[in-house]
């Protein structure tokens, strides 16, 4: 629905979205924005990678990777100094499954030669054959020909283990995996293999993280956490289509505690525009309050700051929770030391109980400040001659001489309040009023 | 591409939906102008009009695959940016309510003004001074003025009576023209010092 402006509001908005032409994109600002955005279609490359590097249509199974046991205990990244301490890992090297790989290969040869095996009946150069691996996984092993080794594998199927025949490989190990960065939500980390062997330059790896597939020829990850709870890693390293080791990981990645907060601009008579900030939730523990124009930093959960001066401040609140991760709000902070003396500027003290008296309403208990501070409130003719005092700021002022006797004429008067707080604080206010009939 | 061109639309949306890097980029850059002005519009400063900015869009791409292709996807879009910005209102409401009840806008009568004397302000500028507007001044001026939004509609969103929305209109007008005159007065001051 659109609302009926008048000229001048018309005016105003043709005006104002004209302004558009103030502003030009920034790359800057949407690398800023790009990276806040859900990652889709980050991993799972998977097929891509494959099919344009490599000649050997070949994958590996995860039958395979059930060599790879995952320890049950929650391994816990906790800050970088003693992320590994907790991790367990499961290391399988290649040294025994390639030489098993090797001897069942033999195996195979030698019972094709005497024809004893009745799959081997077919005389094509590619043969499916079933090895049974020493942990009773099986192993199913293709000797692809020329042109199967182009037939691209759908690597969401997990189809058999293609494999070629080896000759016995150098020995690979993974021994760990380095975490660069901090085990939490919304963080990037960084992870690469502690790996140990001859020829490390002709491996490729796979990762795969929560069930998701990722090939590289680069053995370093990195990897944004998504959300909280038990992460698992596994990093395979793959030489000629085939796992020569393997490691796994897991991350418990702790809840995030998200904090927030709320302030009070303080409105006293006092020219100190300060603010009290609370956290929400009220127990968090270990914040740290940041306001960089004023170069400020606060620990306490509800700090009390005095700005000294009208603004509008950035505020930030950082929390950190466990494993030393961090969340962080930033808020703009309206300080506008804004008392009100909330004087009348004029009453009638003529006996009909209306506007009898006369207070600068700001400084009473009724305007929600109760002042236990020092009070003095005095009133001046035009003369300059004092006609009333008082030091309680319940006690109005109600137009005769220091209250009492008859009623003072018509005309202006000036009244001023002097106030002083415990901390030697001083405030003056002062302004005009009227007596009338 | 070209937006106004319905399959084109279509093939924006879907590819920001899936997550398309280059299309959300294209979407972003050709919205940036004027969504920006809509953020300069309700922040108190340009650093909060950029964080209302980035926050509108995150929104904008995450919930894209929602839109129906009922309206125009401009105005969607600016929908999301006004209701971010509502909600940044609310959030710090409480914060300025109290204050704002107290302030009376300044003594300005109420005819209207001559058009002649915002003739020499620029769209910058008078984008400046809307941001001088007290919070609440802003948003109603703002939601009224700029976005369509009945006074009815504002109260519900605010929290406040048809009554106080109208009367803060008007107040954020006042203080809005007094904001322009004192601009344009001083920029012409030396001029015609010098014409003399």
């Amino acid at each position: 629905m659109k609302n009926k402006l008048n000229n001048e509001e018309q005016f105003l908005r043709d005006k104002l979205n004209q302004a558009e032409a103030e502003f030009n994109y920034q790359e800057s600002d949407w690398q800023e924005i790009q990276q806040k955005l859900p990652k889709k279609g980050a991993l799972g490359n998977y097929g891509t990678l494959l099919k344009a590097g490599i000649g050997f249509a070949i994958l590996v199974a995860i039958a395979y990777l059930a060599n790879t046991s995952w320890d049950d205990s929650e391994a816990i990244a906790s800050g970088q100094e003693e992320k590994f301490s907790t991790i367990e890992t499961t290391t399988t090297t290649s040294e025994e499954s390639s030489k098993d790989l090797e001897e069942k290969a033999k195996t195979t040869a030698s019972n094709e030669s005497m024809l004893n095996n009745k799959e081997s009946s077919s005389s094509s150069v590619s043969e499916e054959k079933a090895i049974k691996g020493s942990d009773e996984k099986t192993v199913e092993i293709k000797l692809p020909s020329e042109k199967e080794q182009a037939v691209i594998v759908d690597e969401e199927t997990e189809t058999p283990i293609r494999k070629t025949q080896e000759e016995a490989l150098p020995s690979v190990e993974l021994k760990s995996l380095n975490i660069d960065g901090k085990a939490c939500v919304e963080s990037i980390i960084s992870l690469s293999p502690n790996i140990k062997g001859a020829d490390l330059n002709d491996l490729s790896y796979k990762w795969e993280i929560d069930g998701i597939k990722q090939s590289s020829v680069e053995a370093i990850l990195d990897y944004k956490i998504e959300q909280s709870g038990l992460l698992k890693f596994e990093l395979s390293a793959i030489r000629d289509n085939k796992i020569v080791a393997s490691y796994g990981m897991k991350l418990n990645i702790p809840e995030v505690v998200k904090a927030d907060f709320t302030y009070q601009d303080m409105a006293t008579p006092y020219d100190d525009f300060s603010a009290e900030f609370t956290a929400i939730p009220e127990e968090l523990e270990n914040l740290k309050w940041e306001i960089k124009e004023m170069d400020a930093t606060m620990k306490a959960s509800t700090p009390y700051f005095n700005f000294g001066k009208k603004g509008v401040f950035d505020v930030t609140l950082i929390h950190t929770y466990k494993n030393g991760c961090t969340t962080e709000i930033s808020k703009p902070v309206f300080i506008d030391q804004d008392f009100k003396t909330l004087a009348p500027n004029a009453f009638t003290p003529d006996g009909n109980d209306l506007n009898e008296a006369f207070i600068p309403v700001g400084f009473t208990p009724e305007a929600g400040i109760v002042l236990n501070d020092e009070f003095r409130m005095s009133i001046y003719d035009y003369n300059g001659t004092l006609v009333y005092s008082t030091t309680s700021n319940k006690q109005p002022w109600n137009g005769r001489l220091n209250n009492s006797g008859n009623v003072l004429p018509e005309g202006s008067y000036v009244w001023k309040v002097e106030l002083k707080n415990s901390k030697g604080q001083e405030a003056n206010y002062a302004g005009k009023v009227k007596i009338m009939y | 591409m070209d937006l106004s061109d319905e399959k084109d639309v279509r093939e924006l949306v879907k590819g920001c939906a899936e997550g398309k890097r280059s299309y959300q980029q294209l979407l972003y850059k050709h919205m940036y102008g004027k969504m920006m002005v809509v953020c300069y519009r309700y922040a108190s400063r340009p650093n909060d009009a950029k964080d209302l900015f980035q926050e509108g869009f995150i929104k904008v791409f995450n919930k894209i695959e929602k839109f129906d292709f009922k309206g125009s996807l401009e105005g969607w879009i600016r929908r999301i940016m006004v209701n971010n910005a509502i909600d940044h209102y609310r959030k710090n409401k409480n914060k300025y309510a109290i204050s704002e009840t107290l302030v009376n806008a300044e003594n300005i009568p109420e005819k209207e003004t001559d058009e002649g004397i915002f003739e020499g302000i620029t769209s910058a500028e008078l984008l400046g001074l809307v941001q001088e507007l007290s919070p609440v001044y802003r948003t109603v001026f703002n939601l009224f003025v700029l976005d369509d939004y009945s006074h009815a509609e504002i109260a519900e969103e605010l929290g406040v009576s048809e009554g106080t929305s109208k009367s803060n209109l008007s107040k954020a007008k006042k203080n809005l023209k007094k904001l322009i005159l004192e601009k344009v007065q001083k920029e012409n001051a030396p001029l015609s010092e010098t014409n003399k």
